[in-house]
């Protein structure tokens, strides 16, 4: 405590209580005389305070009576913020008889046979800290009796608390207060008078100042009269209308608001280290290199954090409707190719339905099991209950998704993308989902290295096409050579060369569909039957158009157009139409190969 | 001694069990379920059951994506052999003059679809 000096033995303090002559007070005169010297200086107080075993009785009893007040006065310390000395109000140095409680039991009678009630009382008093700051000086009942029957027999006069009590019993108040209590109502006004009351005691009564004279500012009234710091005692004074200072109870303890972790049984679930080489234990320490799922903190950082709520919370309708988006993904799974809206309702149902099951079943577990098993334990009895005891076939699921899911992403994005939809629109949808599933849907997951395999086989494919092209169009060459000239030394180098020359008439811009009869080759005019299959061709390239951009896959529309010309071109030996476009979508290198292909002299294929 | 090596064993199993358990729950997160880890959470929060271990968020989702696939599964069978079963009822009724055809159309009066000459009379 600060205000007992360093050393801890409150020379000054007890120099200041002198100066108020509050020891002799508290001593009574016969003690205040062998007390006296030892204020002298500071070595005889040092020498008074310290403890010795040579010391008589009566000097410990002396020394323990000076050390009651001094810790009495100096504990404000504890409660306040560290300060001087000379900022102590005087006032609260003075000895207060209602700075401790007495107990009201048989009041009415002659309590001289018993000792006065002077008892350390709890601390939920009307009477604020300044009561609790005193509390410490006061001999709880029992330590009374026995202290004073010891003082008795060392003849040491009782303490000043008893005397002021056995003075105050004999006041009028307190034989008025076991008057005629029943005219005593409680009342408002009665009890902010009380209040009113408390607050001036309170304030005369404040341990540090930085304004004496503020004290005497504000005078207290007492009864209609001033009251020069007279006593107060609440619990004779005004029995019934005692208040307390707010209707919210003060805490004096400091309250922690900090966030208990609290781990639920299974929040603890045991953990693996990786076996891969690549994140070996050692990596893990050395660089700090951990998987997503290893976390410093046991149960927390999977993925989310526990109560702070960083993952996304759903409202009901976002659940529902992502329950139908995943309904419409696992029977697209298991094989299903439409559904109805009532079908897709009830297996949503059906899905929140065992997933609230679920829940339930681990939370009873949970709560019941929390204390005899282990969270393994505890998982084991869930997939018990829940059917699957032997987790293989849970395993064999993941395995079967994941080996379904890569040349199937596409197309269930695509059948979840057609599901965005407005539900009048699903025949429209279903019709777009085969035909893009003829189609290559390179829109989506372009990085993916599923995709890339399937890029291999569209390029193949290609291939395919395109010798199918120059075997026409080698044909048709043939035809035209007929007809100029006579020999064919090499036909083979000469319908290279032709190719060569020819094919930048055969390019074609696929974007720009109304270019085509512009962009006609001179091959057109040679065959009398083109025209009209061109023709055929644009029209079909037409509507096609207008239905991909009705249906929103307008990127579709480089590709489309193979698929049209391939059934209608063994038949009409259209020159081919070179899609600039499609080489880049593919992303690879295919001219060189393109180039490979035309040098190859190919017999057509049956 | 034989007692020991017994009593040993079921301890080995279980051991093993529970290595392969905590091995699934491993390879949970290797995995994305087809149904999201927020939906899961959310039915698992109505219930009364949270838990901040996403492997267990994930076991639940496997779980149930489980049983309604084996539902689905068993309707789609359902769903394949019914036609057959009906169109052999149907053929083999239609051999024996009965007709069991849908109706086309289900008319609310007798006398819609009439025109309304033919309706007044």
């Amino acid at each position: 405590m600060a205000l007992l000096g360093e050393d801890g033995r409150g020379y000054e303090l007890a120099r200041k209580l002198e100066s108020q002559g509050i020891w002799r007070s508290w001593l009574g005169d016969a003690l205040y005389s062998s007390f006296i010297p030892f204020l002298s200086s500071p070595a005889a107080w040092d020498s008074f305070m310290l403890p010795d075993d040579s010391k008589s009785r009566p000097q410990i009893s002396l020394e323990l009576r000076a050390r009651a007040l001094l810790f009495d006065k100096a504990s404000v310390s504890l409660f306040a913020q560290p300060t001087a000395l000379s900022k102590l109000n005087p006032n609260y140095l003075e000895l207060h008889g209602d700075d401790v409680y007495f107990t009201l039991e048989n009041g009415g009678q002659d309590v001289d046979q018993r000792h006065p009630g002077v008892a350390a009382s709890s601390t939920t008093s009307s009477k604020g800290r300044s009561k609790a700051s005193s509390i410490g000086s006061r001999f709880s009942e029992p330590d009374v009796d026995a202290v004073s029957q010891r003082l008795r027999l060392e003849e040491l006069p009782e303490t000043w608390y008893n005397q002021f009590f056995e003075k105050y019993r004999a006041t009028k108040s307190y034989t008025l207060m076991f008057g005629d209590r029943d005219s005593e109502k409680r009342t408002p006004e009665q009890m902010s008078t009380y209040l009113s009351l408390i607050e001036n005691h309170k304030r005369r009564r404040v341990a540090f100042v930085d304004n004496i004279s503020s004290l005497r500012s504000n005078p207290v009234m007492v009864d209609g009269s001033p009251a020069d710091d007279a006593p107060l005692f609440p619990e004779t004074m005004s029995i019934f209308n005692c208040v307390p200072d707010s209707a919210v109870l003060i805490t004096r303890r400091l309250e922690n608001n900090q966030k208990v972790p609290f781990n639920g049984v299974l929040d603890n679930l045991p953990q693996t280290m990786t076996k891969s080489p690549v994140m070996s234990p050692i990596m893990i320490e050395r660089l700090g290199i951990r998987p997503e799922y290893l976390s410093m903190e046991q149960g927390q950082g999977w993925g989310k954090n526990g109560s702070q709520g960083s993952r996304k919370l759903l409202s009901q309708e976002q659940a529902s409707r992502i329950s139908q988006k995943v309904v419409v993904r696992l029977l697209h799974n298991v094989g299903f190719e439409s559904s109805s809206d009532t079908s897709l309702e009830v297996i949503a149902q059906l899905l929140s339905s065992h997933i609230n099951k679920l829940g339930r079943t681990l939370k009873l577990l949970a709560d019941s099991y929390r204390k005899q098993c282990s969270a393994t334990e505890l998982l084991k009895m869930f997939l018990q209950t829940a059917g699957y005891s032997n987790f293989r076939t849970l395993v064999e699921l993941m395995k079967d998704n994941s080996k379904s899911v890569a040349p199937q992403t596409q197309q269930q994005g695509l059948s979840i993308q057609g599901q965005n939809l407005p539900q009048q629109q699903q025949p429209s949808v279903q019709q777009s989902q085969q035909m893009l599933r003829q189609m290559n849907p390179q829109m989506q997951q372009m990085n993916n290295p599923q995709y890339l395999a399937f890029q291999q086989q569209q390029q193949q494919w290609e291939r395919m096409r395109r010798r199918q092209q120059h075997q026409q169009q080698l044909h048709q060459q043939q035809q035209l050579q007929q007809q100029q000239q006579q020999s064919t030394p090499r036909p083979g180098m000469n319908m290279n060369m032709s190719i060569d020359k020819d094919r930048p008439l055969v390019q074609v811009k696929m974007e720009a569909p109304s270019d085509f009869p512009l962009d006609t080759n001179t091959f057109t005019s040679m065959n009398p039957r083109q025209p009209q299959l061109r023709q055929q061709q644009l029209a079909a390239i037409s509507s096609f158009h207008a239905q991909a951009n009705n249906n929103a896959f307008r990127p579709m529309n480089s590709l489309q157009i193979p698929q049209i010309h391939s059934p209608t071109m063994s038949m009409a030996r259209a020159p081919p139409v070179k899609v600039e476009g499609f080489q880049e979508l593919m992303g690879g290198d295919s001219s060189a190969k393109h180039d490979s292909e035309e040098n190859k002299l190919l017999s057509p294929r049956k | 001694m034989n007692g020991q090596t017994s009593h040993q064993q079921p301890k080995d199993g279980r051991h093993d069990d529970d290595a392969a358990l905590t091995e699934f729950l491993a390879s949970l997160m290797d995995y994305t379920p087809t149904i999201p880890d927020e939906l899961v959470e959310h039915y698992l929060a109505k219930s009364g059951f949270q838990c901040p271990d996403a492997r267990l968020t994930r076991l639940v989702a496997v779980a149930t994506q489980k049983f309604i696939a084996d539902v689905a599964t068993d309707a789609l069978q359902q769903c394949k052999a019914r036609p057959a079963v009906i169109k052999d009822k149907r053929d083999k009724q239609q051999k024996y003059g009965v007709n069991v055809k849908h109706q086309e159309y289900f008319a609310d009066t007798p006398s819609a679809g009439l025109d309304p000459a033919s309706r007044d009379e």
